[in-house]
């Protein structure tokens, strides 16, 4: 079954075939768990959203065309879950900044706390999260998933020039979070899109 | 050079590109996805493949109205009683005569509901 294409998969998986579901998922998981790692931030989140993905592409197999290749189609719903959940997220977040700023005034942070804020990483992914969302998903398609303007204008359904306005905002704010030397050359605008 | 070409050749991109891709991966998806997901798509085919059960209770649900209709209009022969027992039992309203203002009192109450009904919803 590994070995099907993602067209026989696919097909296989519009007749309800469990089996393909998997292996669709041990061929492609990880591409769209990065993804929304990227997008979200939070591992936790990531293997949730990661889930509802492939149950959509289980749910609404019948509106994938075989023919075409299937990874554009797991970008699109992978941004587009992850942006949902950010949206959702910030609606709460909010609310429960405010409470939690009025429980612990004056509380010194945890051990695990601590622990968390020395994690090797947190840095760059709080530099990626400090990116407004519409930038970010462009960013991690393009850094982490590879992917050309082009490719990246089509999954998300804007023009290329949106793509490299986004780009090239998102690349200032992260060279700047990063600390990399910003190599800009005088006279180029873009307008933010 | 045009402004954009400038992005396949910033100094910077392989090192975002590397400090990214090390983030990502440094982070590995759960080992237990793959079951999870099935489980969850196995539970979802099972509900959907249980649903024609629930369209034949709704027709059987239905048919048990209609039949609650027909024995309502026999058993009660002093008024068009199918009429009565389609409309839910209200029964016929006289039109409101505009030179009288006269509406039936028992046509007036569903009226007025109706309107206050109207109100709260816009």
């Amino acid at each position: 079954m590994a070995q099907n294409s993602d067209r026989e998969l696919v097909v296989l998986l519009q007749q309800g075939d469990l089996e393909a579901l998997g292996a669709l998922y041990d061929k492609h998981h990880r591409l769209v768990f990065r993804t929304i790692l990227g997008i979200a931030k939070d591992a936790e989140t990531a293997a949730d959203v990661t889930q509802d993905v492939f149950l959509r592409l289980y749910r609404f197999a019948d509106r994938v065309d075989p023919s075409r290749p299937l990874q554009p189609w797991l970008y699109r719903v992978a941004v587009n879950q992850a942006n949902s959940w950010l949206r959702r997220r910030s609606r709460w977040l909010r609310v429960l900044q405010e409470m939690a700023g009025w429980l612990s005034t004056g509380a010194k942070p945890t051990p695990e706390a601590q622990a968390e804020r020395e994690d090797e990483w947190r840095w760059v992914g709080e530099a990626v999260a400090g990116l407004p969302a519409t930038q970010r998903a462009v960013v991690v398609l393009y850094y982490v998933n590879d992917l050309s303007v082009r490719e990246i204008a089509e999954i998300l359904g804007i023009p290329q020039g949106t793509v490299k306005s986004r780009l090239h905002y998102g690349r200032l704010s992260l060279k700047k979070e990063l600390g990399l030397p910003d190599e800009r050359p005088v006279g180029v605008q873009y307008e933010a899109t | 050079m045009r402004p954009h070409s400038r992005w396949s050749s910033d100094a910077a991109d392989p090192l975002i590109r590397r400090t990214l891709r090390s983030w990502v991966s440094s982070v590995g998806p759960p080992s237990a996805g793959k079951k999870r997901l099935l489980a969850a798509a196995w539970l979802a085919s099972a509900n959907r493949s249980s649903k024609p059960k629930a369209t034949r209770s709704t027709s059987a649900d239905l048919a048990e109205t209609l039949l609650g209709v027909v024995a309502t209009a026999f058993a009660d022969p002093v008024e068009n009683s199918v009429q009565r027992a389609l409309a839910g039992g209200v029964a016929h309203r006289e039109p409101y005569n505009f030179l009288t203002g006269h509406v039936r009192r028992d046509g007036w109450h569903p009226f007025s509901f109706g309107i206050g009904l109207l109100s709260v919803i816009r």
